[in-house]
C-alpha cells in the first residue's frame, strides 16, 4: 500500500526516468485536489498485443521462448479479423486508488475505424496470452468509469494488487523498501500483463544506482 | 444497529416510480407504444429490473436492432446503469419528477459516456447473461472497495463465496433479511471505534463522483457529522444554497457519519451523497 503522496512521488520519478528514455508518458494535473495521474498513448498491431512482446523491450532469452510458445498454438478462431483490425491504438493511465491504497492501470483500446472495443474483445485479445482470464473473465478484466474523467475505461480490479507487491517485496527488499521505485515496479507487472513493459533500459540503470 | 432496524427496513423498501417511453428513433409502429410502468426499487440497478421493459418494447422495434443494446435517457442524459437506480434519480431530478420519465433506446449507444454491457462477438464466448453478469461484477467490486475503505478489505477477505452470492441474490430477489444476514457483518465496527475510513461517493451534477478518506471521528474522538465531510471535500464551493440528498432524504448536517454510512448506505456499502443547487 501507498499513500497518495508517496504515489504521486512515486510516478514523478518514473516520469523523469521515461523523460531520459524518450518514452511516451505524460502527467496529467488538474486544478482539483487528488487528481494526478499519468497516460500514455500508442499504436500497435494486434498481434503484438496479444502474442508477443514489443521487440525493443525484451532483449533477453524469455522473448525466444514465447516466440516458441506462439509457433505451437493452433489459429485461434476468436482472433480478429487481421485485415480491419490489426492496428490497435491504446490509450494507458495509471491511477491512484484511494480505497485500496493502490495505482490502477485504466486502459481502452480502439481499432483502425475508430472503434471502441467491447470487454469482451478485449478478453479475446489477452485471453492469447492468458488463456485463464476465460475462466474468471470478470476478476481479470472489467470495465469502470475512470474516476477523473468519467469515460469508460478497461481495468484490472486493484483487491489482490497489494498482495502481490508484498509478495514482491519479500524476493527483492533492497528495491521494493525504497517507494519511489513502486510505480516502476509494479508497472512491471501490471503493465506487461496488458501490452505495456518497462523498458529494460530502465532496470540496468537502476541496477547501476544513476538515480 | 437494532434499534435503528426499522430505518434500514424504511430505506430498503424506497421505490421510484417510473414511465419508460421508445425512442421515436428506434420505434417501427405507425403510432408509437404506450409508456411502460414500473415501480422500482431505489437500491437496485437498472440490468436487473429492465427484462419486463425489454419484452413490452420488443414487438415495436425494428426486427434488426438487439434488445440487449438497451440504453436509457433522461433529458437526453444517458443513465449510467452501474449506479444504483435511487442515485440516478436524486442526481438527475432532484428527487422531483414523478413519475420519472425515461426514454428506452436500442441502437446508438453511447459508448464514450456509458459501459457497454453486449459484445460485438457474443455467440463466441457464451454471453447471453452478460448483462446481468456485468453488473454483478460492478457490485462486488464496489462491495470489496467500500470494505477496503472501512475494515482494509478484512471482511470481505475473510467470507465466502456464497456470501458475496447471497449479497447479490438477496438484492436482485428483494430479500431484506437474506441481504442482511450477511450485509451485517460488513457493517461491524468495534463498537466505539467506528469504520477506518467512511466510504462514500459525492455526486455534483455533470462532475465525476468525488472520493476522498474520510474518518468517522476526530482526532479528539468526537463524532464528525455530514457538515465535516462536506467541508472536507467542498472547502471553497460549499455554501448555504447546497442541498444534500442521501437515499432522496434531505440528513440534517450535524448528523454523525458513522451512523449515516451504517444505515443511509446503499447495499454496495458506499454511501451516496448527491449535492445540488437549490432553486432560489
Amino acid at each position: 500500500m501507498i499513500s497518495y503522496a508517496e504515489f504521486v512521488k512515486s510516478c514523478q520519478f518514473f516520469i523523469n526516468i521515461n523523460k531520459n528514455l524518450e518514452d511516451d508518458w505524460r502527467e496529467v494535473k488538474e486544478d482539483v485536489d487528488l487528481t494526478y495521474y499519468l497516460v500514455k498513448q500508442r499504436c500497435t498491431h494486434g498481434h503484438l498485443l496479444s502474442s508477443k512482446p514489443e521487440k525493443n523491450i525484451l532483449e533477453n532469452d524469455d522473448s525466444l521462448s514465447l516466440k516458441e510458445l506462439e509457433s505451437e498454438l493452433p489459429e485461434d478462431p476468436l482472433c480478429i479479423n487481421k485485415e480491419n483490425l490489426d492496428i490497435f491504438s491504446i490509450e494507458y493511465h495509471i491511477v491512484y486508488n484511494m480505497g485500496f491504497c493502490v495505482p490502477i492501470l485504466y486502459f481502452n483500446i480502439w481499432d483502425a475505424n475508430g472503434k471502441l472495443f467491447s470487454l469482451t474483445d478485449v478478453w479475446k485479445i489477452f485471453a492469447n496470452l492468458y488463456p485463464e482470464i476465460l475462466h474468471n473473465k470478470w476478476n481479470s478484466i472489467t470495465q469502470g468509469h475512470h474516476p477523473h474523467n468519467g469515460k469508460p475505461y478497461f481495468y484490472c480490479h486493484p483487491c489482490n494488487t497489494e498482495k502481490v507487491m508484498k509478495f514482491m517485496k519479500k524476493h527483492d527488499s533492497e528495491e521494493y523498501e525504497d517507494v519511489k521505485y513502486y510505480i516502476p515496479n509494479w508497472l512491471n507487472i501490471y503493465g506487461a500483463a496488458f501490452g505495456l513493459s518497462v523498458p529494460s533500459k530502465y532496470c540496468c540503470e537502476k541496477n547501476q544506482k544513476t538515480f | 444497529m437494532g434499534e435503528d432496524r426499522e430505518i434500514l427496513r424504511e430505506i430498503w423498501d424506497g421505490r421510484i416510480p417510473i414511465s419508460f417511453s421508445l425512442s421515436s428513433d428506434d420505434c417501427c409502429t405507425l403510432s408509437p407504444p404506450d409508456p411502460h410502468y414500473l415501480m422500482v426499487p431505489r437500491m437496485s440497478y437498472f440490468p436487473i429490473v429492465l427484462d419486463k421493459v425489454k419484452k413490452y418494447f420488443t414487438r415495436s422495434i425494428n426486427s434488426d436492432l438487439k434488445i440487449d443494446e438497451i440504453w436509457l435517457d433522461f433529458e437526453g442524459i444517458p443513465l449510467k446503469w452501474n449506479y444504483p437506480i435511487g442515485v440516478l434519480f436524486d442526481l438527475h431530478t432532484g428527487g422531483k419528477t414523478i413519475p420519472w420519465p425515461l426514454t428506452v433506446h436500442f441502437s446508438n449507444f453511447p459508448e464514450e459516456s456509458i459501459i457497454r454491457c453486449r459484445s460485438r462477438f457474443i455467440v463466441l464466448l457464451s454471453c447471453h447473461s452478460i448483462y446481468r453478469e456485468a453488473i454483478e461484477s460492478h457490485f462486488l467490486a464496489a462491495v470489496k472497495e467500500a470494505d477496503a475503505f472501512k475494515h482494509r478489505g478484512q471482511v470481505v477477505k475473510n467470507m465466502q463465496m456464497q456470501d458475496h452470492k447471497q449479497l447479490w441474490t438477496g438484492l436482485c430477489n428483494d430479500k431484506f433479511d437474506q441481504f442482511w444476514t450477511i450485509n451485517r457483518k460488513l457493517m461491524d465496527c468495534n463498537g466505539e471505534e467506528g469504520f477506518k475510513y467512511i466510504p462514500f461517493r459525492l455526486f455534483l451534477k455533470d462532475e465525476v463522483p468525488i472520493q476522498r478518506l474520510q474518518k468517522p471521528f476526530g482526532e479528539d474522538g468526537s463524532r464528525l457529522t455530514l457538515e465535516d465531510l462536506l467541508k472536507n471535500v467542498l472547502p471553497r464551493t460549499l455554501n448555504e444554497n447546497y442541498r444534500v440528498t442521501i437515499q432522496g432524504i434531505e440528513p440534517p448536517w450535524d448528523t454523525p457519519l458513522q451512523w449515516l454510512s451504517e444505515h443511509l448506505s446503499h447495499p454496495d456499502n458506499f454511501l451516496y451523497l448527491c449535492v445540488l443547487q437549490s432553486e432560489l
